[in-house]
């Protein structure tokens, strides 16, 4: 154990840096979508991801944003374990028919949580 | 018109009867169970030989004596044939339906005092698969967890009904995607058998290459994830990073991540780059260095320990009843591989080890995990070592082929056994085909696993498995 904590210590902080922006529109829309999703929803994005009979191949490489390499978090981009605590939610597969429900119920949780977080009662 | 490896023939009544009280008996092993319109079909293998074959049955009045009224792991496969295709099996202990949800679902009622039922999903607080699991609980103590799953069911069977060989190939490499390289395998073995189709040994050998990768990257995302639900994070990190860095070399080599459609009847869609061989070889060295200390911070941390030795014990005698395949068997006494047994090119000419052990428990599947790791790194270096060159694909001409032909194929994905049955028709498309993964009999075995551990335990004994859902659901 002290072996890999002295040298995760030695080889210092894994993750990298953000890609470059090196297309112009691209950059101006990531500005426009960075201002509207301020105003809107703050600093941090919160995410709910749903299942709606995927391969499973997206849920890994959805895992694979938040390893080491890419720390997703950084960003203010966050899964959270709750539509509740949730401003987006995000759905893989193509949406069962034995999913359709879960799916609506959690949208509805999602939006009614929205709703109020914009028009406070 | 059957494959060389898995004759089928068409069986009386009374001998599929025979062949369910050899399943009983422990005979005989079950490697999967379907149908179609009017029969359905067994694959079985002979427990003293391996001989291996597919009963087929006629069924009068659409239906056919159950097995699982014999054999209880046929007993799902059985209600998803009455969901799927409206055979009845004669004599099902458990007619509920399993794939098909229709209104409510009648849990199995436990009895006793201070009991209580705890609900988990189809929507989970993590990113994984969708699946419902019913808790009964004696405070803590599980007294019985039951499955529901269905909820992936996307109709893969039905889809494959007509379609071209390519399709049914872009099908079969999204059943399960943490598996894709072996379902693709899987199938194209098939098509391969059904159409007698040569393949180039370049492919061979590149195929056992893209599988090895796909067990490692498996086989580390998995060990970190379990160590991550016992709240031991440093290692879901350190494992997290190989994990990535196996499916970075993928992709820079065979240009995808996962290598989704990259193996193909007749052989592989892409060669090794001009650098691969270089790039394998680094990441192998990497691997090779960095795995020690991390085997060591898991073998010596005695509350990480503490959460898998003892926790979720399969007892070897049910791993052998379902033919479980996979680390879920080995780390359950069960020595069976596919890659050995009945056994494909080119693992006949590399040398590797099937580690199995006794113990049963999360720890035991864990450092099965480990051990096939190993073995899957000194296989790559095998295989670029004596890589052949030449072709990676022969052409299939699908169209010359006259009359109805069949092909069937078992290949070891990271889970296990992969079943794949296909018919092909005289236009060259598919006419039926089935894909069954390991999950379908390693399933109801975590159920079995999971009873008199604490609750606080399920995710962990639930990832020492990680079955695949949308592999089981289609």
């Amino acid at each position: 154990m002290r072996r890999l904590l002295f040298k995760s210590f030695v080889q210092g902080i894994l993750t990298e840096p953000a890609p470059a922006q090196d297309d112009g529109a691209l950059a101006e829309l990531a500005a426009r979508v960075n201002q509207a999703s301020h105003k809107r929803l703050g600093r941090a994005l919160s995410i709910r991801e749903v299942d709606a009979g995927s391969c499973n191949g997206c849920e890994l490489e959805i895992h694979a944003l938040s390893n080491v390499l890419y720390d997703l978090e950084r960003f203010g981009l966050r899964f959270v374990a709750s539509p509740r605590h949730a401003d987006v939610l995000l759905v893989t597969g193509p949406v069962t028919v034995n999913m359709r429900e879960a799916l609506e119920r959690t949208y509805r949780v999602d939006r009614v949580e929205m709703d109020q977080h914009q028009n406070p009662p | 018109m059957a494959s060389l490896n898995w004759p089928r023939s068409i069986v009386r009544r009374e001998d599929w009867e025979r062949a369910a009280a050899r399943l009983q008996e422990g005979e005989l092993a079950l490697f999967g169970l379907w149908a179609e319109p009017r029969y359905a079909h067994m694959a079985v293998m002979e427990r003293e030989t391996n001989a291996c074959s597919v009963f087929s049955v006629e069924c009068e009045d659409n239906r056919f004596p159950s097995l699982g009224r014999l054999h209880p792991p046929a007993i799902r496969p059985e209600r998803a044939i009455r969901d799927l295709v409206g055979l009845e099996p004669e004599g099902l202990p458990d007619a509920r339906p399993w794939l098909r949800h229709s209104g409510a679902y009648a849990f199995l009622p436990a009895q006793g005092e201070s009991l209580h039922q705890i609900p988990v999903g189809p929507v989970h607080a993590g990113i994984i698969e969708p699946g419902h699991f019913r808790f009964t609980a004696n405070g803590e103590t599980v007294v019985r967890l039951e499955e529901r799953l269905g909820y992936a069911h996307k109709g893969v069977d039905s889809l494959m009904l007509g379609a071209s060989i390519e399709r049914a190939s872009a099908l079969a490499g999204r059943i399960s995607g943490d598996s894709t390289v072996a379902f693709s395998l899987a199938f194209a073995q098939a098509l391969e058998a059904a159409l007698g189709i040569e393949v180039p040994s370049r492919a061979l050998w590149l195929r056992a290459l893209l599988a090895e990768l796909e067990r490692l990257a498996n086989h580390f995302g998995d060990i970190g994830a379990i160590c991550n639900d016992a709240a031991f994070v440093i290692l879901h990190a350190q494992f997290g990073l190989l994990r990535e860095r196996v499916v970075r070399t993928a992709e820079v080599c065979f240009g995808h991540r996962l290598m989704m459609d990259r193996v193909a009847a007749g052989g592989v869609l892409c060669d090794l780059p001009a650098d691969g061989d270089e790039r394998l070889r680094a990441l192998i060295a990497q691997l090779r260095k960095d795995l020690p200390d991390l085997i060591e911070v898991y073998d010596n941390t005695a509350s990480l320990k503490d959460r898998t030795v003892g926790t979720g014990i399969l007892s070897p005698a049910l791993a052998r009843q379902f033919a479980a395949g996979g680390f879920v068997g080995r780390a359950s006494g069960r020595n069976f591989d596919a890659r050995r047994t009945p056994g494909y090119a080119p693992y006949d000419r590399l040398k590797f080890e099937v580690p199995v052990v006794q113990a049963g428990d999360v720890n035991a599947r864990v450092w099965i995990r480990i051990r096939e790791i190993e073995q899957s790194l000194a296989l790559i270096e095998q295989i670029l070592a004596q890589l052949p060159s030449g072709p990676i694909r022969t052409p299939i001409a699908t169209k010359a082929q006259t009359g109805v032909r069949e092909g069937a194929a078992l290949v070891e994905g990271f889970r296990g056994d992969i079943l794949a049955w296909v018919r092909v028709g005289p236009e060259g498309r598919v006419e039926r085909a089935h894909l069954r993964d390991p999950s379908w009999f390693q399933w109801p075995l975590l159920e079995a696993a999971i009873e008199g551990n604490i609750v606080a335990d399920f995710p962990l004994c639930n990832k020492s498995f990680n079955c695949s859902y949308s592999g089981h659901d289609l």
